[in-house]
């Protein structure tokens, strides 16, 4: 067990401290800072639902800023390191390609934890500057948000290994992304096309369904996502998926 | 297994096979090599480019598994985990994060090769004393010239106290200076006890380090010869060079 | 000789498990409205899947709420073919179109497709839906299509208890009792989130029935709540005028 998991934690605290490091982290950052603090118009045009419109502004804004950075990162991890041959200053070591895979994964795990946790800061200051206290909906909002970025990002991980650039890898994530949220209506065209409807049928079931994890978009209703103990179970599917494709992809390749 | 071997190929073959429309390219890099690399020596792979010199360290750093024969390292299947605790590769051009510190980035790699951080504090001062990069323990690697990247890419290898070091082009791109500290670093790994396989494209580089050479063309390899045997020829190791991949 | 093939079709299989997850989760539908029941308006179509795409349709339920307000919020274009149309003859009580804005009467031809569509995003989204059929009910002189906004609203929201308030309220908006209206509109008056417009004539109806306790009660509210300006000025100019009278 240690075997395994202490070259992965290792790995991971070292990948995570290069994406915080990352100027492209730093970037999305202060573009979040900047996009947050201007929502404060839309707050004020809103006249009396300043608070619903500063809170909705925020969350998509936080998740889609997670989303750009979470596909970036996912899809650079490995690729970077192939191209820099920093690859082979790990694999001649002591290393096991399935513990620095699943440390690669951890590290964009937690550098989305960070950025989400870092705008949520901003966005609550916001809120409390504007007489409005962030509440429970909402951080079960960003939580089922954090939730569904790790989802992606073992997506588009499992992508890179087999994609011939980091830009399809990201293509492929964004695309995986919308169809995700779409995931639903897809089942609801299945049971009513008559042809294609097997084609829709098997399309639903090999795209993982966002909506599950969409809390942020019915914020006061109930059963606007699925319930923690369903959705957690749902997440750890897919990223034991993706983790297994990488690691199948990843086990016997040369560099 | 020769006991007092560090290395060995046996009949040893690599093939990669280049991804084409339809059906992938074989290209047989390296063909039927045997022969062994002792303990405690430095041997120079010398060869053109493409005569299968990256190949063979890879082999031996257990970055790639042969397609034919065998590759044993310190006893040891190269891409056990034990024989690559024991095993240092410098790569031709390492690149490292340019926003760390050169220590930062030794104990990553020390701390991957199973040190903890009570060993391999002191471990990342000593190599970088060794390579000379300690004047230069407060500038971030993005402010490094070519020749200090390459100490680092050797710090990075050693840090961990290898028995054997695979460096891969050690002297690329350096500076005459830069090339003299490298030579005196790599003989000084010698008087350690270590093993140490380079290539050169520099005949002159290796005809003053090297106590043996194994001359590759085309994947195989065409000669081996002793140091003793060109420092008694005239025109030395270039001439003898010469004849065997003609 | 690796095969990378044989690779890819090995790592398909470590997917098994979510693919299996993922028919449990089919019947799982969220709340909102299918995709599918979004009418197109003013060219959003592009919006609408940004929307849907991104998981963000309360937001853009809130741009849409917001573009609505600023539509009754300015003043009719007399270009606007339906408006001149509509402008050209007298009510049949006599009162006459305005051109202004200010929540004065006028056609205001997208006000309702901007309602539904409101609505089609997000039914949840309550101020809006109440903001929406009071001003057609009180403002605009037409119950009729506040009811329709009101009872999609239902139909997408069976148990949003202020929409069945209102549609009651505006029920009776016909009859002579507004004593009636007022007991049925108080409870919404009484969330934090109901439309300013909605308090104001609630205050109203509670003064035509005599009721000024409950009518200075409102208007104390939205003078000390009111975002907008006017209301709240309003507001106490009523409740100095109430209390003149009282005296």
């Amino acid at each position: 067990m240690k075997a395994f998991f202490s070259p992965a934690l290792r790995v991971a605290s070292h990948s995570l401290r290069l994406h915080l490091r990352d100027r492209f982290f730093g970037l999305f950052l202060l573009f979040s800072l900047l996009l947050i603090y201007s929502s404060l118009l839309v707050g004020v045009m809103a006249v009396y639902q300043e608070r619903r419109a500063l809170v909705d502004f925020g969350l998509a804004l936080m998740e889609l800023m997670g989303l750009a950075f979470c596909v970036y990162a996912s899809a650079t991890a490995v690729s970077s390191e192939v191209e820099t041959k920093t690859i082979y200053l790990v694999f001649s070591r002591p290393v096991p390609r399935h513990s620095y895979l699943l440390g690669k994964m951890l590290a964009v795990f937690g550098a989305a934890a960070v950025l989400l946790a870092a705008t949520a800061l901003m966005h609550s200051s916001l809120l409390l500057l504007r007489g409005h206290a962030p509440d429970g909906p909402y951080f079960a909002a960003l939580a089922y948000s954090w939730l569904k970025l790790t989802i992606i990002s073992s997506l588009v991980f499992a992508v890179s290994m087999f994609s011939t650039s980091s830009l399809s890898s990201m293509v492929i994530g964004f695309i995986l992304w919308m169809l995700g949220h779409f995931a639903p209506e897809t089942v609801l065209m299945a049971a009513q096309a008559a042809g294609e409807g097997s084609l829709l049928e098997l399309l639903a079931r090999l795209i993982p369904n966002f909506q599950l994890f969409n809390f942020k978009d019915a914020l006061d209703v109930r059963g606007a996502a699925a319930p923690p103990l369903a959705a957690l179970p749902y997440a750890a599917a897919w990223w034991a998926g993706s983790y297994g494709f990488a690691w199948a992809l990843l086990r016997r390749k040369e560099f | 297994m020769n006991r007092a071997a560090a290395v060995e190929f046996d009949g040893t073959g690599k093939i990669y096979y280049l991804p084409r429309l339809g059906r992938p390219q074989p290209l047989e890099a390296v063909k039927d090599v045997s022969f062994g690399i002792r303990r405690g020596e430095i041997l120079g792979l010398l060869g053109l480019n493409g005569a299968g010199k990256t190949t063979l360290m890879k082999l031996m750093a257990g970055l790639l598994s042969p397609t034919s024969g065998s590759v044993r390292v310190l006893g040891s299947d190269p891409r056990d985990p034990e024989s690559r605790r024991r095993t240092g590769f410098l790569p031709e051009l390492p690149y490292f994060y340019p926003r760390y510190r050169p220590a930062e980035a030794l104990a990553y790699y020390a701390s991957l090769s199973g040190m903890d951080r009570a060993a391999a504090a002191p471990a990342v001062s000593s190599v970088m004393e060794k390579v000379g990069l300690a004047p230069h323990a407060g500038k971030r690697i993005s402010e490094f010239s070519k020749g200090m990247m390459q100490r680092l890419g050797l710090a990075q290898a050693l840090v961990h106290g290898p028995d054997l070091v695979i460096l891969d082009e050690p002297a690329s791109g350096l500076d005459p200076i830069a090339i003299h500290d490298m030579r005196v670093l790599i003989t000084g790994l010698r008087e350690e006890g270590r093993t140490v396989v380079l290539s050169s494209h520099s005949i002159s580089e290796l005809e003053k380090v090297a106590d043996r050479v194994v001359m590759l063309s085309r994947g195989s390899v065409v000669s081996c010869v002793e140091s003793g045997a060109w420092r008694g020829t005239e025109g030395g190791l270039e001439k003898l060079f010469m004849e065997a991949v003609r | 000789m690796l095969s990378p093939a044989k690779d890819l079709a090995a790592g398909l299989l470590f997917f098994l498990p979510a693919l299996a997850l993922n028919p449990l989760a089919a019947p799982y539908r969220p709340p909102l409205p299918p995709v599918g029941e979004i009418e197109e308006v003013r060219r959003g179509a592009a919006e609408d899947a940004a929307a849907v795409s991104f998981g963000a349709r309360r937001l853009f339920a809130d741009l849409w709420f917001i573009r609505l307000m600023q539509y009754y919020g300015t003043r009719e274009s007399v270009h606007d073919e339906r408006v001149r149309e509509h402008h050209a003859h007298h009510h049949a009580d006599g009162s006459v179109c305005h051109h202004g804005a200010g929540w004065e009467k006028g056609l205001y031809p997208e006000f309702v497709p901007l309602s539904f569509h409101v609505l089609h995003l997000d039914p949840y989204f309550h101020s809006a839906v109440l903001y929406s059929a009071a001003s057609l009910a009180y403002n605009l002189d037409r119950p009729a299509e506040a009811r329709e906004v009101l009872e999609l609203a239902i139909e997408r929201a069976p148990r949003e208890w202020r929409y069945h308030s209102l549609l009651a309220a505006v029920g009776y908006s016909g009859e002579t009792d507004p004593a009636e209206i007022v007991r049925l509109l108080l409870p919404v008056v009484r969330q934090p989130d109901c439309p300013t417009m909605l308090k104001n004539q609630t205050a109203f109806l509670s003064k035509r029935a005599g009721d000024y306790a409950t009518a200075a009660a409102i208007y104390r509210d939205m003078a000390e709540n009111a975002p907008e300006k006017e209301y709240a000025e309003r507001a106490r100019r009523e409740l100095e005028k109430l209390e003149t009278e009282a005296r």
